[in-house]
């Protein structure tokens, strides 16, 4: 009786303490914000989407559907490419034509479109039952880096980002890996050869793996000429995304910020520093330029992505995170390639991302509202993710089931994106990109300028002097504070 | 009112449409539609363009006055100047071998062959081609890797060219992407003006045995002024707004950046439009200068042709 009454009570102990673990986990677990917590949305009016085309930008397009069939309403949607995007947005903004319900911003027009975009918080009071701490739990999934980029310099957060493009590092392991180019790098430079962590680092890699027809690569007699850098130094965004990552790696700014004594900002200025660092990016970058395919200099994003597909170059060192599932197609063009991902050199590139904003023209900001819950939400992102979209939520690419190799595809960027994020939440603040309202302007005229440096129409010199020169000028003319 | 003064009445007034269809009229009623057309359409917006080029204005504010200002920032910089310089460069030699080439496949044309018409038809091809979707096309085929113009070059032992990255080469294949498309317009205008010339005096020239080479200067060349004005004069105004060929190329790089794309850039991506006004007025005013020049050069051309 007694040893029947001691397995009973060991028992009883047993089931309570699993009613406690699973109970104190479903009490504890945050509910995930999905399509079916949408309330029923009282404006019934049509919205009208804009996206960015290309890329995998139409994976969201069948999301757009099902939140039209849950809410009842009508989801259309308009997709431009990303060179004609802000243009064509910022006029109907401005004019306040009612065009675009939600619109795609890129991080650094955060501060520019202030005036024309509603603060999420706004809409949440108006529209969320649970108010902006409802949001506010919402976005802990997301990182905070990313939020601080979808917002101004007040704290008003003008989305919800939604798709990423952080520059990372890509190369192909199975070459890195080979014992023989391991040996001879080492006994060339005197180091290992892994992922470049520095610029001097980038430049050794670049020189070494540069190859000519005829010489080899792991063993084998090239029959192409072979590159060590993939870069895009064509007249787009991107060159200025792969100096900038030089630049901010050395502690410098396109343009410094100046805070009052409580730390507000109260305008900009292209300190000494900033000077000394940006003529060394820029001199830096066209060193690298020798160690590039034949076109970069008027490549963008697919030249460098396609140099390293199709096996002609061994290193892409700055190239969005979105590109990861193109570039590692280099496992199926090349038998025995590898790809992997590591942080950019210095640890400070370009991290931007999409978010979708809602209009203030808006004629359904509340269908507005609970359209970017859904897009930017848990389940939402992972299914996509888990789909090739690269996600911006940090709860999902943490999941640890995704460092299996068999997600290598899809997630082999993931890492070395979060990496980065973290390596930059500290900085992202001082950044000129998320505190200017010029900031569109300013981004074109960086492009310009860096691309004619890659061209060696200006020297390093020359590019800062016109880079100060211009940046005082619609800083001035376009931005609402002022170069000091 | 005497009876013979109400016919006189009856006999004087006029209906409206007698009224506006009387020869002093007539002329109004017909081209007061067109004039209203032309005042919604281009004088409105061109005196409106004007008006904002004494103007600062960026969209986030009221357009302020401040004069000619936009106008002595635009004579100041230094990158207008450059753009315009290789617009004038493009255009001269652009017109130049449309022309040469224009020319020679006419007078190769101007005559009876098998598959004429074909070959004919094939030829016009280029004009009929979207211009963004054709320098789009030359893009993929002049890349140094993939493209097949450089694909050939390797087969053929001669070397990949970077046609649209080397600062050196790549405005010449703007140009040749221009003259590609447009060449076909010199030749069948000048085909047509070759069909069109009178036999008698040719043949005169030919019995009085003048060479081909003569004939040609002194009587086809001559007779043919006028088209080759009209070519010119056309070709011009629509060189200076040479846009296309860049946006599917190289956007204004590689050393490639013109007038058009100056304004594009100026007005629609900085949203400076006062300057980019100012760009466009400036633009308009060399336009309308050299295409003053032109014409009056085609009605002497005429005047000696007939």
């Amino acid at each position: 009786m007694g040893k029947i009454s001691i397995k009973r009570l060991e028992w009883a102990l047993v089931v309570i303490a699993l009613v406690v673990l699973v109970g104190g986990q479903a009490l504890g677990a945050e509910k995930k914000f999905s399509l079916a917590d949408v309330p029923e949305i009282k404006n019934k009016r049509p919205i009208h989407v804009t996206l960015e085309a290309g890329g995998s930008a139409d994976l969201i397009i069948p999301y757009l559907q099902k939140f039209a069939e849950h809410t009842g309403v009508k989801v259309t949607s308009e997709s431009m490419v990303f060179a004609s995007l802000y243009s064509k947005v910022i006029v109907e903004l401005i004019a306040k034509t009612g065009a675009y319900d939600i619109v795609v911003t890129e991080t650094s027009w955060s501060n520019e479109w202030e005036d024309y975009l509603y603060p999420m918080q706004d809409l949440a009071k108006e529209y969320d039952p649970e108010g902006v701490e409802g949001l506010e739990r919402y976005l802990a999934g997301h990182d905070p880096g990313l939020l601080r980029m979808c917002s101004t310099v007040d704290g008003k957060l003008m989305g919800i980002p939604y798709y990423t493009y952080t520059l990372i590092y890509i190369y192909r392991e199975d070459v890195f890996n080979h014992p023989a180019e391991k040996a001879n790098f080492r006994k060339r430079y005197g180091y290992e050869l892994a992922p470049a962590q520095t610029w001097e680092q980038l430049r050794d890699q670049g020189e070494f793996l540069t190859r000519k027809k005829g010489e080899k690569l792991k063993g084998e007699v090239l029959e192409k000429n072979v590159y060590g850098l993939s870069m895009m130094a064509g007249r787009y965004p991107h060159v200025q995304d792969e100096v900038g990552a030089r630049v901010w790696s050395r502690g410098g700014h396109w343009a410094s910020p100046v805070r009052d004594e409580a730390g507000k900002l109260i305008g900009f200025k292209v300190t000494e520093k900033d000077k000394r660092i940006l003529q060394w990016a820029f001199e830096d970058y066209v060193r690298n330029l020798a160690f590039a395919p034949p076109g970069t200099l008027s490549g963008y994003w697919d030249f460098a992505t396609a140099q390293f597909a199709a096996g002609n170059a061994i290193i892409i060192p700055h190239i969005y995170n979105s590109l990861w599932n193109w570039a590692s197609s280099v496992e199926d063009e090349i038998p025995g390639a590898k790809a992997a991902s590591a942080l950019v050199p210095g640890n400070r590139p370009y991290t931007g991302a999409f978010h979708f904003s809602p209009s203030r023209d808006s004629k359904n900001p509340e269908a507005a509202y609970w359209l970017l819950k859904y897009i930017g939400s848990y389940q939402n992102q992972k299914e996509m993710a888990e789909g090739g979209w690269v996600s911006v939520r940090r709860d999902v690419l943490e999941e640890s089931q995704y460092t299996d190799p068999k997600w290598h595809r899809q997630f082999g960027w993931a890492r070395a994106s979060l990496d980065t994020w973290d390596e930059q939440l500290e900085d992202v603040d001082d950044y000129l990109h998320f505190n200017s309202a010029a900031f569109g302007k300013l981004y074109e005229m960086m492009t310009i300028i860096c691309h004619e440096n890659a061209i060696q129409q200006r020297t390093p010199k020359e590019s800062v002097e016109e880079w100060v020169k211009v940046f005082t000028d619609l800083q001035t003319k376009h931005g609402k504070l002022p170069v000091l | 009112m005497t009876e013979r003064a109400v016919v006189k009445s009856l006999e004087t007034r006029k209906t409206v449409w007698q009224v506006l269809s009387a020869d002093a009229y007539i002329k109004w009623f017909l081209i007061v539609p067109l004039l209203a057309v032309l005042s919604a359409f281009m004088f409105y917006p061109l005196f409106y363009c004007l008006y904002m080029s004494f103007h600062e204005y960026v969209l986030r504010a009221p357009p302020l006055y401040i004069g000619v200002e936009n106008y002595r920032t635009v004579l100041h910089d230094a990158v207008f100047w450059q753009a315009v310089g290789r617009t004038f460069y493009v255009l001269v030699v652009c017109i130049a071998v449309e022309l040469s080439l224009g020319m020679g496949i006419a007078l190769l044309f101007n005559r009876e062959f098998r598959g004429q018409n074909t070959i004919r038809g094939v030829c016009l091809l280029p004009l009929l081609i979207s211009p963004l979707a054709m320098s789009l096309m030359w893009n993929y085929m002049l890349h140094v890797q993939f493209g097949i113009v450089n694909q050939v070059l390797v087969w053929l032992r001669l070397g990949a060219v970077e046609w649209i990255s080397n600062p050196k080469i790549a405005i010449y294949s703007i140009m040749f992407i221009s003259i590609w498309q447009w060449t076909p317009f010199s030749i069948f205008v000048l085909l047509a003006g070759l069909r069109g010339l009178p036999k008698d005096a040719l043949e005169a020239a030919r019995v009085d045995g003048a060479s081909r080479w003569f004939t040609f200067r002194r009587l086809t060349l001559r007779m043919l002024m006028p088209l080759i004005i009209i070519i010119v004069l056309l070709r011009t105004m629509w060189l200076i707004r040479i846009f296309d060929p860049l946006y599917g190329t190289t956007r204004g790089g590689v050393g490639t950046e013109m007038l058009d794309w100056f304004i594009y850039r100026i007005a629609f991506v900085f949203f400076d439009v006062g300057k980019g006004s100012a760009l466009a007025i400036f633009s308009l005013y060399v336009t309308i200068v050299l295409c003053a020049i032109l014409y009056r050069q085609l009605i002497k051309a005429l005047g000696t042709a007939r």
